[in-house]
């Protein structure tokens, strides 16, 4: 596997790779072991030899519904990351779209499964069509966002020997950002290889027949704690074996560290006003594809309900305010979560890619745990969770962690990697401390890519706390949006989910906006 | 009879031809009307009276093709029965009748489960007999299920104050685990797969205790009930001869289903062991009378006063009878 | 207005150009207004100290900024159709090589960019005539800064462009190696007649290398001082230990100084 050779600074030989990774596999393998010894008879946790002797036993039927959620994962794969390519492709071609296009991203990711998996049972019917989508809308996002960030994290004077020999955007994209972005993609693409995995088996979740995630619920209710864990192992291994694929890839394509990235500040700022209409005009947008999808899918206004059905129910209905007040204490609830959630994800992320920058043996250990906890469904790891940390704030801000850390890990450990050699080697020069060369050096280098994660981290923390809230607490919108769900109440549902979209769009422009203070001083090409 | 069934099987898994060909069968040469029925769950014996329809041969008799959708934990059955996608689905009498307050046009023609499957499910060493016994102890259960809980304690004059309700899955592991005393859950699910591990466990049937209400309903549109009432009747008519057959034979059925779904993850004990616990549910003295599905003016009264518990004030124009008497007219 | 010939080097004639940035504490002026005229075929060496927006001069010429005042014409045209034909060539402060392609790739990129077919014979003879034979197929991380900024000359000059605009090219060159570029490169535009623009900080090179030195005060800059160079080309190797070289370097270094006395008066 890859995860050592993914850290800064790590330059290791094919020699060097197998036991650097190897102690660290062999030491996870025991704890879990011993973990399952010590849980034993309460069905929480099964250990790796009981998940060895179930998959040989069962290896038909798991290779079966491996390949099919596999295919519908890749399928999902390719789907959502070529989509994330054309939108930020859409966004480069139209700067003063850019803001409508990501905007737009932001609210489609922002969808709860609770109220899109009626709409694509509909719309495909019985198949494999919503798990290909539902894995495609999990992992467009992440990729989308560090694109955007890659596509331009090039120094200007590239750009201007473009245009020196009067060449202009779509020579710069073929010789400058299509390989200045391709760092940037591949840990876009690493991020979405567990998340499609992920999304193909909560898509199954929507009706299928077969698969990996069917198998997950059967085992579940069937208090089979060692099929259930099996499934979870296989996920996991898949999805690193995706990952390190990805990494590996990625050092082929692009294996030189860039240059330093030291240009000249932007010669144009976007005032607050512009900023504001493009908002403005990302709503109508917004509202108007709502609108229009639906209309013309023909979807019907009992489960799919437009943006008008939505403004009847909580603006002029007789019992709106009524509705608005269920609305909002469940918003408020989920908001005193959200943001310990949001921070404890991006911080743990962020956390986690400066250790292993520093203790680059650390990763042996650590990369395989944070692939698993990432490809397993929350479903099967959440009772481990509440079991060690309970239903209180520590165990829903894990529960959150859990889901929001990936992407903030990769991003960070890729922006980790952009300190440009010439500054690395003054370090090296004045023999500085690794800490000193991570604070002085990496970190300010990390800084876009850190907020890429910080800004894709919003939506995925307001989803991640709903499902808390689904599996711990029993309150807030996660609740409220369940219990809507499980009483046909769409129109509940459609408000809940506009105003998590609304909320994460808000979120997400407060964290553009800190984004652009820093980014000021540490990378100003990202600005223009 | 085991073998025969997988026989029949994989005869039909070698191609569309086959199904073809039998459907030129007993004198029947009507075209086949192809239909979907909408199934509340993952595919199991749940349904297994379907599957049997399905493989004798009963609705292809009548003309109709069904295709069988399976659900799921974010699959609800509403919504493609509203579209259309299905001509049919399964549904229960309180998420039929709050879909019918968020304005679908929805009636109940038929219903499977006559006795409400839900239970409190505990252990012997700490046991939940009779409601009274949950007050002072912990509950879990998904938070959606309030409702639930809510009337089954205003029925027994039992505060709910008094219980804790801790929010988990829907799964027994936190009972097994000690972290909760008992279960808001099916009957038929959950003290199944702790039964199949060797768990025993205390299963209290909310049906006995007052909370009365129509499970496994047959739910249509009203334009499906004025428009297309001969596949109604050929849908409903094929269910009915799949379910008697399936009570005849509950091994069979069993079989049937595993052999049928070898990619669902089915086992084989907690199938049979389904499959004979939800017999009670499904048939009465009134089915045994009327026939299946059948329910009557005073079964419907009882439910709409239970629903009038949970805060779903219907009247009984939410039932409609007539395609089953259909059914058991001929 | 007659047809610009792609053969024949430009005359280049700035009248009234200023550039003003937008700073964090309002406006800076990087350039005065400034009228200056280029001979077509001429060597032009721009001395000044550092920030004086000779750097600035060069990319309002090069058209990579418009200009906030004034116009620019190169040989009857705007900086934006030579560039548009690919009629000028510009090396940077900082090399600029791709990291990601080869030294040859790099090379080969101006000529696609400008349309033009790459000869790789051609390719080969001058990244040969920088000093850097051998090292064709080597990525920008495997060579060293002067080395870098070698094949940047090597870049700008593969089009063989009638307008070239060099940005402090032998910056980060050893002295050894820039005597001898000093020598050879200049030969390699003159002897085609190109017009150009060279931006830097040695005075020895200002006359060694041009037709004309014109030194710059500090910013806001003006042009102090304007002095013709009037050797012959190719000049000998032994012109720099002439008497008339070393009273040219006085003078420039001289206007250099006056420059900055300037400033500090206004300053103070």
């Amino acid at each position: 596997m890859s995860t050592v050779a993914d850290l800064p600074g790590a330059r290791p030989t094919a020699l060097a790779r197998v036991p650097r990774w190897l102690p660290g596999v062999v030491r996870f393998l025991r704890l879990w072991e011993g973990a399952a010894w010590w849980l034993a008879g309460r069905f929480l946790l099964a250990g790796p030899l009981d998940v060895i002797a179930h998959a040989w036993a069962n290896a038909g039927l798991l290779t079966r519904a491996a390949a099919v959620t596999l295919e519908n994962a890749a399928w999902g794969f390719v789907i959502g990351n070529l989509a994330a390519v054309a939108l930020a492709l859409m966004a480069l071609a139209l700067p003063r779209g850019a803001g409508v296009v990501a905007g737009l991203a932001l609210v489609v990711f922002c969808l709860p499964l609770v109220a899109t998996a009626p709409i694509l049972r509909v719309l495909y019917g019985p198949g494999s069509g919503p798990q290909i989508t539902i894995a495609a809308l999990a992992v467009y996002y992440t990729t989308f966002i560090p694109l955007m960030v890659g596509l331009r994290a090039a120094p200007a004077s590239w750009f201007d020997l473009i245009r020196l020999y009067g060449r202009g955007g779509p020579s710069a994209l073929v010789q400058v950002r299509a390989m200045a972005a391709l760092p940037y993609l591949v840990a876009g693409l690493q991020i979405a290889a567990p998340a499609a995995i992920l999304g193909a088996m909560i898509g199954e979740f929507t009706g299928a027949d077969r698969g990996l995630g069917v198998l997950v619920i059967r085992a579940m209710r069937g208090l089979d704690v060692t099929a259930t864990w099996t499934l979870a192992t296989i996920s996991a291994a898949v999805a690193m074996a995706g990952y390190g694929a990805l990494g590996a890839l990625g050092r082929w394509l692009a294996p030189d560290r860039p240059e330093a990235l030291l240009t000249p500040p932007p010669a144009s700022a976007t005032r607050l006003a512009e900023r504001a209409a493009i908002g403005a005009l990302t709503v109508l947008v917004v509202l108007l594809l709502w609108w229009a999808a639906m209309e013309l899918a023909d979807l019907n206004r009992f489960f799919a309900k437009r943006p008008d059905d939505v403004w009847r129910f909580l603006v002029t209905a007789p019992q709106a305010a009524a509705a608005r007040a269920t609305l909002a204490a469940a918003m408020v609830e989920t908001l005193l979560w959200t943001i310990p959630g949001y921070v404890a994800g991006l911080v743990l992320g962020a956390a986690l890619a400066a250790v292993l920058t520093l203790y680059p043996a650390a990763a042996g250990s650590v990369m395989p745990i944070a692939v698993a906890l990432r490809s397993v469904p929350i479903v099967t790891t959440a009772p481990l969770i509440v079991l060690m940390l309970g239903r209180g704030a520590t165990g829903t801000i894990a529960i959150v962690a859990v889901m929001t850390f990936f992407p903030a890990l990769v991003a960070c450990l890729q922006g980790l990697r952009q300190a440009p050699g010439q500054v690395l080697d003054v370090f090296a020069a004045y023999a500085a401390r690794p800490v000193q060369r991570l604070l002085h050096a990496q970190l300010p280098a990390m800084l876009p890519a850190f907020f890429a994660a910080a800004r894709m981290s919003v939506p995925a923390a307001v989803l991640a706390v709903t499902v808390a809230e689904w599996l711990a607490t029993g309150r807030g919108m996660g609740h409220l949006m369940a219990l809507s769900a499980s009483t046909s109440n769409y129109n509940m549902l459609w408000s809940a989910t506009a105003t998590l979209a609304a909320v994460s769009a808000l979120g997400y422009a407060g964290v553009a906006l800190l984004e652009r203070r820093a980014l000021r001083r540490y990378a100003p090409e990202q600005l223009s | 009879m085991t073998t025969s069934l997988i026989t029949r099987r994989h005869s039909l898994g070698l191609g569309l031809g086959a199904l073809g060909l039998a459907a030129l069968g007993p004198g029947v040469a009507r075209a086949q009307t192809r239909v979907a029925l909408q199934l509340s769950w993952l595919h199991s014996v749940q349904f297994a009276g379907s599957y049997i329809a399905d493989e004798r041969g009963f609705w292809r008799d009548l003309g109709l093709s069904v295709r069988l959708d399976s659900g799921g934990p974010n699959a609800p059955v509403e919504p493609p029965v509203v579209s259309g996608t299905a001509l049919v689905g399964i549904s229960a009498a309180d998420y039929t009748a709050s879909a019918v307050a968020q304005g679908a046009p929805f009636r109940i023609l038929g219903v499977a489960m006559q006795n409400n499957p839900f239970a409190i499910a505990s252990l012997p060493g700490n046991p939940v007999n009779e409601p009274k016994d949950m007050e002072g102890k912990r509950i879990g259960m998904p938070t959606a299920n309030m409702p639930v809980l809510q009337t089954l304690c205003t029925l027994n004059d039992v505060d709910i104050n008094r219980i804790e309700i801790i929010p988990t899955q829907y799964d027994a592991a936190p009972l097994v685990a000690g972290q909760v005393d008992c279960l808001l859950c099916w009957s038929t699910d959950l003290p199944v797969a702790m039964y199949v591990r060797g768990i025993e466990s205390v299963t209290m049937l909310m049906a006995d205790f007052g909370y009365v209400l129509h499970s496994q309903t047959y739910i249509a549109t009203d334009d499906t009930i004025a428009n297309r009432r001969a596949d109604l009747v050929a849908l409903l008519k094929g269910e009915a001869m799949g379910w008697d057959a399936y009570r005849a034979d509950l091994e069979a059925a069993t079989d049937l289903t595993l052999a049928r779904f070898p990619d669902a993850g089915l086992d084989r004990p907690t199938q049979i062991e389904q499959a004979r616990r939800q017999v009670p549910l499904m048939f009465s003295d009134l089915t045994d009378a009327h026939g299946f599905g059948w329910f009557t003016e005073e079964t419907v009264a009882q439910n709409i006063e239970t629903l009038g518990l949970l805060g779903m004030p219907v009247t009984a124009d939410l039932w409609d009878r007539s395609i089953l008497e259909e059914v058991h007219a001929g | 207005m007659t047809l610009p010939d792609a053969e024949v080097a430009p005359e280049v004639v700035i009248e009234g150009v200023s550039k003003t940035f937008a700073g964090p504490v309002g406006p800076i002026e990087a350039v005065a207004p400034v009228s200056l005229r280029f001979a077509a075929g001429q060597t032009t060496a721009l001395v000044g100290p550092s920030g004086c927006g000779k750097s600035t001069l060069l990319r309002l010429v090069a058209g990579l900024e418009p200009p906030s005042t004034g116009t620019i014409s190169i040989g009857g045209q705007t900086p934006d159709a030579v560039r548009a034909r690919a009629g000028l060539s510009m090396a940077f402060q900082d090399p600029s090589l791709l990291p990601w392609r080869s030294l040859r790739g790099n090379i080969a990129l101006a000529l696609k960019l400008a349309r033009k077919r790459a000869d790789p014979a051609a390719v080969d003879r001058l990244i040969a005539l920088v000093g850097l034979a051998g090292f064709e197929g080597a990525r920008p991380a495997e060579l060293s800064g002067g080395m870098r900024q070698r094949a940047a000359i090597a870049r700008c000059l593969v089009t063989e462009p009638r307008l070239l605009l060099l940005d402090e090219p032998f910056g980060a060159v050893d002295e050894m190696t820039r005597a001898r570029l000093n020598r050879e490169l200049p030969a390699l535009w003159q002897a085609r007649g190109a017009t150009a623009l060279l931006v830097t900080h040695s005075v020895r090179e200002a006359v060694l290398l041009s037709d004309r030195v014109l030194v710059f005060s500090a910013r806001p800059a003006e042009v102090v001082a304007d002095i013709a160079v009037a050797f012959s080309h190719p000049r000998a190797p032994d012109l720099v230990r002439t008497n008339r070289f070393l009273d040219l370097c006085d003078q420039v270094s001289e206007a250099l100084s006056r420059g900055e006395t300037a400033r500090r008066l206004v300053a103070e």
